[in-house]
């Protein structure tokens, strides 16, 4: 009997015991079971959202398409930059509403934020039609609808909605409430953006426009300017790859916007850019014939024009060559240049680069037309050698500095993908380009532009700063910093124009305010984080065949002026 | 015992290894090809986190259980001083400043809360397991650190503090049926707990259930992650060439929605392979529990690997847009030194629970 009982507990939890790890084991499948299930879910979501974009192409968004009525505006890359949200907006036709207090009263508590007076005026008007409210959300739509009232009712709209806002701001300009394009691309595309279709596809690479927006953006704070712009140029194609103004504007917002943050530096802003000018003062030299890159000259004494003297800005106080006067950015020495080949030919060199001549082409409502009254005077062309007393905008700097460097051809410059309307036409020979290549390569190496370079992206660049003109008369305090970068010099691509309007120096600039300590890092920190994205490689500029190739000879000759 | 490293298992440290160098490629990439300011903090912090790492593996096992409570005790006191004194940052109090460092509790919360609960079912028998009396103590343990999270508010981690919790309990084999009828009993309780969430929380919510509410508000988060992980098609776009990266669309791009970036950069075929790997690690670290001979040691590898399975769901699911955008990261991935730190400690203790797997432990130390 006994021995039974001590069998059967034993058994008994024997029994319990297994019970126990079967039950312990169980859970733990189940647990394991449930991840599975949970992770293969997730990849089956995964699977359907690309699905879902596989079949409407590019992204998940381009959905919207088949219902906008206005088109949608993409990067270079397809990337979308403004399309339509849809909404509703509220309208009454007063005449068919017989108790407009009740209406008014009932309608107010959807929209708290109505004007409970103005509601009711509207709706006692004798009009047959006034709007109630715009763009009303889905949800007000359906609160609305659950009211059943008689008179008022819902016109489906669309509203424009600008995905990277401010970034694009200037550049897309806006919408008014009705759709209709009044400024930027939307103003100037207004016409074929109504209706369906493709979407119009820009020559903006957003991902650079957002770094450059941001860059220039951080500069213009640190440095406490008052406003700033940036535009890249692809100088092959003359596509506008990216063009940031500020102060910008919000394009949703527009009415909050004051009149100043409106104004497009870009194309509307007409400005003296100084020294960088000296790009195409050396450009006419050797055009002329006159003045070879082997040449010397003294630019230890300051010039007299008519009552001022013009010197260096931090002169060497002797003969330099021609590459030193480039990169050194001498004053003297681009007068000196000037006075050899001759006044008109610097005029004659501006027109053909097309400095003052209108931008042709350019799909942009927004141009300022800078000006060249008249034949020059002496003294006029000697200033204008050094870049003051001449003025245009940085786009069309932009469009003739692509033509200085690409190989001597100016291309219409365009906001459109792929250049459709190409006007191509030399301006300048060969020979002359790959010389200022060079030359614009060894400012950045060793001159006033250093801080725009990036190492392996072979930089090239010049800057320049110019005391503002404020009411026709120069203001000494405040000047634009301005700095122009190419790259890859050894096979152009990209030009960028920097400007920062008014800049202050800080500690790290030890006070200096000059496009090369302002200007110049921005180009350098748009160049570090674009150039990857832009599919520039980056390669070692110690590399015998590309110092072959950029090789100039900068020092100044002693043997050659006792010669000379 | 002797501390003997072929008894540590590979496979997940290699795992581990794999995430954390494709975390800092990824962290690399959203800095637009350079170090500062992400991926050189973060090794920094790895490396820190490693040490710690270690410092667990090696540490016996016994001395884990001697001191789980007094472990869980010290974390929910730095759970509560957040909450008198914590330092705000992002509209949250999170963060406690013990002199140069900063750390944020509810994440230590993750871990602690899994010794202890393993620490008290360690102590009971499968008898004792059954009644329900023996709940009281464990549901207080996960209801007090959850609540006091929630109150931070960190919706995201109280939640997960409350289901790692859960699944300990359930592994621990509490009845079943307590499981089926709280439960039913959470479901009816969700239109109260509405009134008790923040404004922003209930936005989310809303905005989650009908992303097109509010395209341009909270909704927005999940309108470009969804397109992102569209636009990476099947293969992606290859490294360092995605969009996201270089814009700001997603402003916390380096934190909880990295794997929009990672999507959009290696596509489908990659986010499969990633999840692959952390369903690996994770069911590992079940298998690693599951041939435990103790309770404890099974409790900790089981619980944590849950944890980190919680991680990974729901911050993918977020992404896609499968549940509401509260702030988890991806284990080993995203940005942040806590995180990086709490999932360091738990590989810690999922592989010393490993190391003990054929041992019989006491139940007090």
């Amino acid at each position: 009997m006994t021995v039974t009982t001590l069998k059967s507990t034993a058994h008994d939890r024997f029994a319990a015991h297994s019970n126990m790890l079967l039950d312990y084991a169980n859970r733990i499948y189940l647990i394991a079971a449930l991840v599975v299930v949970l992770i293969l879910l997730v990849c089956g979501r995964l699977f359907l959202l690309v699905q879902v974009s596989a079949y409407s192409k590019d992204t998940a968004v381009r959905e919207l398409e088949t219902v906008a009525s206005r088109r949608d505006i993409v990067d270079r890359n397809g990337s979308i930059l403004a399309t339509n949200l849809m909404t509703g907006s509220l309208y009454a036709n007063p005449k068919e509403i017989t108790n407009p207090r009740m209406v008014a009263n009932k309608i107010h508590k959807i929209f708290p934020e109505l004007d409970k007076k103005k509601l009711l005026n509207k709706l006692q008007s004798q009009k047959s039609f006034v709007w109630v409210k715009r763009n009303v959300t889905p949800a007000q739509q359906q609160k609305f609808l659950q009211l059943g009232l008689v008179g008022v009712y819902i016109e489906r709209s669309e509203k424009r909605a600008y995905i990277h806002g401010r970034t694009t701001g200037h550049l897309l300009g806006f919408t008014s409430i009705d759709m209709q394009g009044r400024s930027g691309i939307e103003r100037f595309f207004d016409k074929e953006l109504v209706g369906y279709g493709k979407p119009l596809a820009l020559s903006v690479d957003i991902r650079v426009q957002n770094i450059v927006h941001e860059v220039l953006g951080e500069a213009i704070k640190t440095f406490s300017a008052e406003g700033g712009t940036a535009v890249m140029i692809d100088v092959e194609s003359g596509e506008i790859i990216a063009m940031v103004s500020f102060p910008d504007f919000d394009p949703h917002m527009v009415t909050q916007n004051s009149k100043a943050a409106m104004f497009n530096m870009a194309t509307q802003g007409i400005y003296e850019l100084g020294s960088i000018f000296k790009v195409f003062t050396t450009v006419a030299a050797f055009e002329s014939g006159a003045v070879k890159l082997s040449d010397q000259f003294d630019a230890t004494k300051a010039i007299k024009i008519g009552k001022f003297r013009v010197g260096d800005y931090r002169g060497k106080n002797r003969w330099l060559s021609v590459p030193e006067i480039f990169i050194y950015s001498s004053n003297i020495g681009a007068m000196k240049m000037l006075l050899e080949m001759g006044k008109d030919k610097l005029q004659e060199t501006y027109q053909k680069l097309g400095l003052f001549e209108p931008l042709v082409g350019l799909e942009f409502g927004e141009i300022a037309q800078p000006s060249l009254t008249g034949h020059w005077s002496e003294a006029r062309a000697l200033t204008a050698s050094y870049g003051y007393g001449v003025a245009t905008t940085p786009l069309h700097f932009l469009r003739a500095l692509a033509a200085v460097v690409n190989g001597g051809k100016l291309i219409n410059p365009t906001f459109v993908k792929g250049n459709p309307g190409r006007i191509e036409q030399r301006v300048i020979s060969e020979k002359t380009s790959r010389t200022i290549r060079k030359l614009m390569y060894k400012a950045a190496l060793q001159g006033t532009s250093r801080r725009s370079r990036v190492n392996g992206y072979m930089v090239g660049g010049k800057t320049g700063s110019a005391n503002k003109i404020i009411d026709g008369k120069y203001d000494k305090k405040k000047h634009l910093a301005s700095v122009t970068t190419i790259f890859p010099m050894n096979k152009p691509r990209y030009a960028m124009l920097i400007t920062l309007d008014a800049p202050q120096g800080t500690k790290e600039t030890h006070g200096f305010s000059t496009g090369g300590w302002t200007a110049a890092p921005v180009a350098a920190k748009i160049i570090e984080q674009a150039g990857p994205l832009l599919g520039v490689l980056p390669v070692d500029e110690n590399d015998e065949v590309i110092q072959k190739a950029m090789y100039v000879k900068v020092e100044y000759d002693n043997e050659k002026r006792a010669l000379g | 015992m002797t501390f003997n490293i072929q008894k540590i298992n590979k496979t997940i440290l290699l795992l581990m290894l794999c995430f954390v160098c494709l975390g800092l490629a990824l962290l690399y990439d959203a800095a637009g090809g350079k170090m500062d300011p992400w991926a050189k903090s973060q090794l920094i912090r790895f490396a820190i986190g490693l040490g710690i790492m270690t410092c667990i593996i090696i540490t016996p096992i016994k001395f884990w259980i001697k001191y789980a409570y007094s472990f869980y005790f010290m974390v929910l006191g730095m759970l509560s001083l957040v909450l008198i004194m914590g330092h705000t940052g992002m509209g949250a109090q999170r963060w406690l400043k013990l002199g140069p460092i900063q750390i944020q509790p509810s994440e230590m919360m993750r871990v602690s809360l899994i010794l202890a609960l393993a620490c008290y079912y360690h102590r009971r028998t499968y008898e004792e397991i059954q009644k329900i009396s023996t709940l009281l103590i464990p549901m207080l343990m996960i209801l007090i650190p959850t609540a006091l999270v929630a109150k931070q508010p960190d919706l995201g981690t109280a939640i997960m503090i409350f289901l790692s919790g859960v699944m300990v309990l359930f592994i621990a084999g509490v009845p079943k049926r307590v499981f089926i009828i709280s439960g039913i009993g959470l479901i009816s309780l969700i239109p109260i707990a509405w009134t008790f969430l923040h404004t922003y929380q209930k936005k989310r919510v809303l905005t989650f259930l009908n992303p097109e509410r509010d395209p341009f508000g909270a909704g927005y988060h999940i309108m470009q992650s969804k397109i992102a992980l569209g636009s990476g098609g099947l293969f992606g776009k290859g490294f360092m060439a995605g969009t996201q990266s270089h814009l700001n669309f997603l402003p916390e791009k380096q934190t909880d929605f990295i794997f929009t970036l990672f999507a959009e950069e290696f596509g489908f075929v990659g986010s499969i392979l990633l999840l692959i790997g952390y369903l690996v690690t994770i069911i590992t670290g079940i298998y690693l529990g599951y041939r435990c001979h103790s309770i404890f040691c099974r409790l900790v590898a089981i619980g944590l690997s849950c944890t980190i399975f919680l991680y990974v769901a729901i911050n993918i699911a977020m992404v896609i847009g499968l549940v509401p955008v509260v702030g988890v990261p991806l284990p080993f991935i995203s940005y942040g030194g806590t995180a990086m730190w709490t999932l360091l400690i738990t590989v810690g203790f999922i592989l010393n629970a490993d190391r003990n797997h054929d041992r019989r432990l006491e139940r007090y130390y």
